[in-house]
């Protein structure tokens, strides 16, 4: 259907486009993004990407320092540890594993929580209030702590880890959707769509979830650095991945023990947690600050 | 074609608030206007009337609509006071328009696709206004998208709440004239709340006073402008004469 | 001498790297003890003017004027400390919406006591000086038509209704005995009794105190039933100005034609359920402002000259801008 469009010179942008427009013109957001492109895509092509193998013990090539140093070798850019594995290897598979656990976090515990709030959200009395003073009750504990304890009931492990994680974030995710559930259930557009014969899914599907998906970015990237540093913390402690699995609470941890000799074992993982949250905490705010400006408007 | 309040009665569980009961007509192509002070049950009164609040007592009748509530929900159709909140944000203007078609017709996508470019027009938009977003719309355009979900399910009523209140001057005598037209072509009874009693005494047919749930007096417009009855009317009436000057309270 | 003299008022807003006019060689005057009325539709810029003239201006909007004067007083060239003085003793501003003006947390009595500027409060000891804040709250809650003085000196803002409340605000006002009262929009989604009470109020004031009112706001009838004169607003620029009798008979530009007609309750010759004269299309926002007349594509009457912006003509007190006035045909 070719139709004249009045409208041709004038542009309108759709809201997900213009809070990208508004994302892109701060240059501090746009680093952040950059550096989380950075970080993500070392991760995860890690396979193609790493010079050798994470588990590959080289006995003639122990400690290592980096190539920069006069003692290191080129074969190994960031040096070696104490069973002489490669460093660079060891940290593109290990934050390989710790950024796709953090995600797999994010992921089950956004979805739980979403419903959960969501039902939360659009029932009204004494089931919603309980809900509501049993989490921020569950609130008040911090995440860490809560995993470690789920950690203690069932084990440690990766997968342990995970699953404790995901169920110590999911209270955060309920509430802020409880919250904005049931702020947007005053308003007027459910009133109508109400008045149309919506259903309660059918409000939610078609009137809820478009306007909750923004926020769900925002506390998505927000519990995502959570994540990541609860995995790597319990990995630091013994409790989450064991070795040989690189991950890069595990490698802090394996690096402690000779830490004043090689002090880079300690910290390039460290760097790469920092730099991790970092991107995301700066990806998080930038959207946050865009999508403010986009409906203050 | 005639909507018929038969004894409206409603009682709400929490304030113990009582409306009615109340019996008015609304003849088919005619205005009615219910005025009264806050807190008197007007808003209460529309919401009784499109089914958002179920009534107590009483019935409410549409000639040659069946009486179940569904049906009626599409027969009696809602415009309420901020047309900006009931766009959604997140959605397109096709968006918007499409919820009620889905939910109460059987059209294809092309049939509701053609429809909505119909009530477009005939809310004085255009074809291209499908893919806009609420903020992407002036104020007057919001309260045409507004008027347009209110008539592309063609209701033969539409209720207002405060439809004008909100608006500036320009925009509001454009609402105006289009309800007027829409009236005209479509053969639409329209039931408006208001504190503008110029707009009320131009465009209603009759008006209905309510006083704390009550229907203090019921009757045409340019009667109760006239030869207001009731203290409430006469106090009502007064203070909007008394903002022009030249003219008095029986002429 | 006026007031409040302002002549070719621009404000320039930055917004994404370009600066906005948002007010456009904007002229006010307010004489003193006079009630006038500043006219036009959201995003007319009346509020910003207000904003202006209270020196609440954003550090990045550029203010230019060829005069903004205050009793005489320079008010673009003051210090900040005198600045304040004016806006605290001879300028009172009264907000559209009370509620959100007033402190949720603290009851109305004290709110109005601290609003009295300590120089009127005479009196030796503290004591003495409490008397007085207290008495002087009275005498002006008695003064804006509150009698049950006690019981709204001590509510709390959210036991009030919004008639009350812009009451509260006028009484506030009031305290410091200002010279001028800005009232913008203070009638606004009132009802028609609580409307004509304020506006009853306002024309008293300005009676018996002889205190100068600006009244902003876009209800024409409000606005006709008392003041003196009027200044219409249109998307940032002045389109005209002058005495309300002469505005209201004789309309001179499109817009303010306009805005007579669109409310219903000035034409008595007006039939029962005909259409309003209305300008089609809908304000611009300031980001796209049409160049020259901003009236322009709206206007029945625009011709090509109508892209230059049209200089004020005056006859007597009247002024207006607009190449093609009505009922002043070119022979």
């Amino acid at each position: 259907m070719s139709r004249f469009s009045l409208y041709e010179e004038e542009f309108h942008p759709a809201p997900w486009r213009q809070t990208w427009h508004s994302f892109k013109e701060d240059h501090v957001s746009m680093i952040g993004f950059i550096l989380f492109l950075t970080m993500v895509s070392l991760a995860l092509l890690a396979p193609l990407l790493a010079p050798t193998s994470p588990s590959v013990q080289n006995t003639d090539a122990l400690i290592l320092p980096p190539s920069w140093d006069t003692a290191g070798s080129i074969n190994f850019i960031l040096g070696t540890d104490a069973l002489g594995r490669d460093v660079l290897s060891r940290l593109m598979y290990a934050s390989r594993v710790t950024f796709s656990s953090a995600l797999t976090v994010v992921l089950i515990s956004l979805l739980v929580g979403v419903t959960v709030g969501t039902l939360a959200g659009m029932l009204r009395g004494i089931r919603s209030s309980v809900l509501n003073h049993l989490l921020d009750a569950l609130m008040a504990i911090p995440t860490l702590l809560i995993a470690i304890i789920i950690v203690g009931i069932f084990g440690v492990g990766l997968l342990n880890t995970i699953w404790a994680i995901t169920l110590a974030l999911i209270p955060q995710f309920i509430h802020v959707t409880r919250n904005y559930v049931s702020e947007q259930m005053d308003n007027d557009y459910i009133r109508a769509s109400k008045l149309d014969g919506a259903t309660p899914f059918q409000i939610f599907y078609y009137s809820l979830l478009p306007n909750l998906s923004e926020m769900l970015v925002v506390q998505g990237t927000l519990a995502m650095s959570i994540a990541i540093i609860d995995i790597s913390a319990l990995g630091f402690l013994n409790l989450g991945a064991q070795s040989p699995t690189p991950e890069l609470g595990a490698m802090l941890a394996e690096g402690l023990d000779i830490a004043y000799i090689t002090p880079w074992n300690i910290i390039l993982p460290g760097l790469f947690i920092f730099l991790f949250v970092l991107a995301i905490n700066i990806v998080g705010d930038g959207l946050r600050a865009a999508l403010r400006a986009r409906t203050s408007r | 074609m005639a909507l018929i309040v038969n004894e409206l009665y409603h009682i709400s569980n929490k304030t113990k608030f009582e409306l009615g009961p109340i019996s008015v007509t609304v003849e088919k192509g005619k205005s009615l206007a219910i005025i009264g002070e806050n807190q008197s049950g007007k808003s209460l009164l529309a919401k009784i009337l499109v089914g958002a609040t179920k009534l107590s007592g009483g019935n409410i009748v549409l000639h040659g609509v069946r009486s179940d509530s569904r049906e009626r929900k599409k027969a009696i159709r809602m415009m309420f006071q901020f047309s900006s909140h009931t766009l959604n944000p997140s959605l397109s203007v096709k968006k918007i328009l499409e919820e009620p078609l889905i939910r109460n017709t059987s059209l294809s996508a092309t049939e509701r696709v053609f429809l909505i470019e119909q009530t477009l027009i005939q809310v004085g938009l255009l074809r291209e206004h499908l893919h806009f977003y609420r903020h992407m719309l002036s104020d007057g355009q919001q309260q045409r998208i507004a008027l347009a979900r209110a008539i592309i399910l063609s209701p033969k009523v539409l209720v207002a709440d405060e439809p004008f209140a909100t608006l500036d001057p320009s925009i509001r005598s454009q609402t105006i004239n289009l309800i007027l037209k829409l009236q005209d072509e479509l053969g639409l009874s329209f039931i408006f709340i208001s504190h503008n009693l110029g707009i009320v005494r131009h465009i209603a047919d009759n008006v209905m006073v309510l006083d704390k749930g009550k229907a203090v007096e019921i009757g045409k417009t340019e009667t109760i402008f006239r030869w207001p009855k009731h203290d409430v009317t006469k106090r009502l009436i007064t203070s909007y004469q008394s903002l022009i000057p030249q003219q008095t309270l029986t002429d | 001498m006026p007031l409040l003299d302002i002549k070719n008022l621009t404000l320039e807003i930055p917004h994404e790297g370009k600066l906005i006019k948002a007010l456009d060689k904007v002229s006010l005057t307010v004489r003193e003890g006079e009630i006038r009325a500043l006219v036009g539709e959201s995003g007319s810029g009346k509020s910003i003017i207000v904003t202006v003239i209270s020196g609440a201006t954003p550090p990045n909007w550029r203010v230019t004027a060829d005069r903004m004067t205050w009793n005489g007083e320079d008010l673009l060239n003051i210090s900040a400390e005198r600045r304040r003085t004016i806006m605290n003793r001879e300028i009172a501003v009264v907000f559209q919406n009370p509620l959100t003006a007033l402190d949720p947390s603290v009851k109305i009595g004290a709110q109005i006591k601290e609003s009295i500027p300590n120089e009127l409060v005479v009196g030796k000891y503290f004591w003495q000086r409490a008397a007085r804040r207290k008495k002087t709250t009275i005498s002006t809650l008695h003064k804006v038509g509150i009698k049950d003085h006690l019981g709204v000196m001590n509510s709390y803002p959210h036991e009030i209704s919004t008639g009350i409340g812009q009451r509260i605000m006028l009484a506030m006002a009031l305290v410091a005995q200002p010279k001028i009262i800005i009232a913008d929009d203070p009638t606004r989604g009132m009802e028609t009794k609580t409307k004509t009470q304020i506006l009853k109020l306002l024309t008293k004031l300005n009676v018996t105190r002889s205190v100068a009112v600006l009244f902003v706001s876009h209800d024409l009838l409000a606005i006709a039933s008392m003041a003196n004169s009027m200044t219409v607003l249109y998307c940032g620029q002045t389109v005209e100005s002058g005495k309300m009798k002469n505005l209201k008979k004789r309309p001179l530009h499109p817009y303010t034609k306009a805005l007579i007609d669109s409310a219903p309750s000035f034409r008595s010759d007006l039939s029962h359920k005909t259409l309003l004269p209305a300008l089609s299309g809908s304000i611009p926002a300031l980001q796209n402002v049409p160049i020259g007349c901003r009236l322009g594509p709206r206007c029945p009457r625009a011709q090509r000259e109508c892209v230059n912006v049209p200089s004020p003509r005056r006859i007597h007190e009247h002024t207006y801008s607009c190449h093609f006035p009505l009922h002043r045909e070119k022979r």
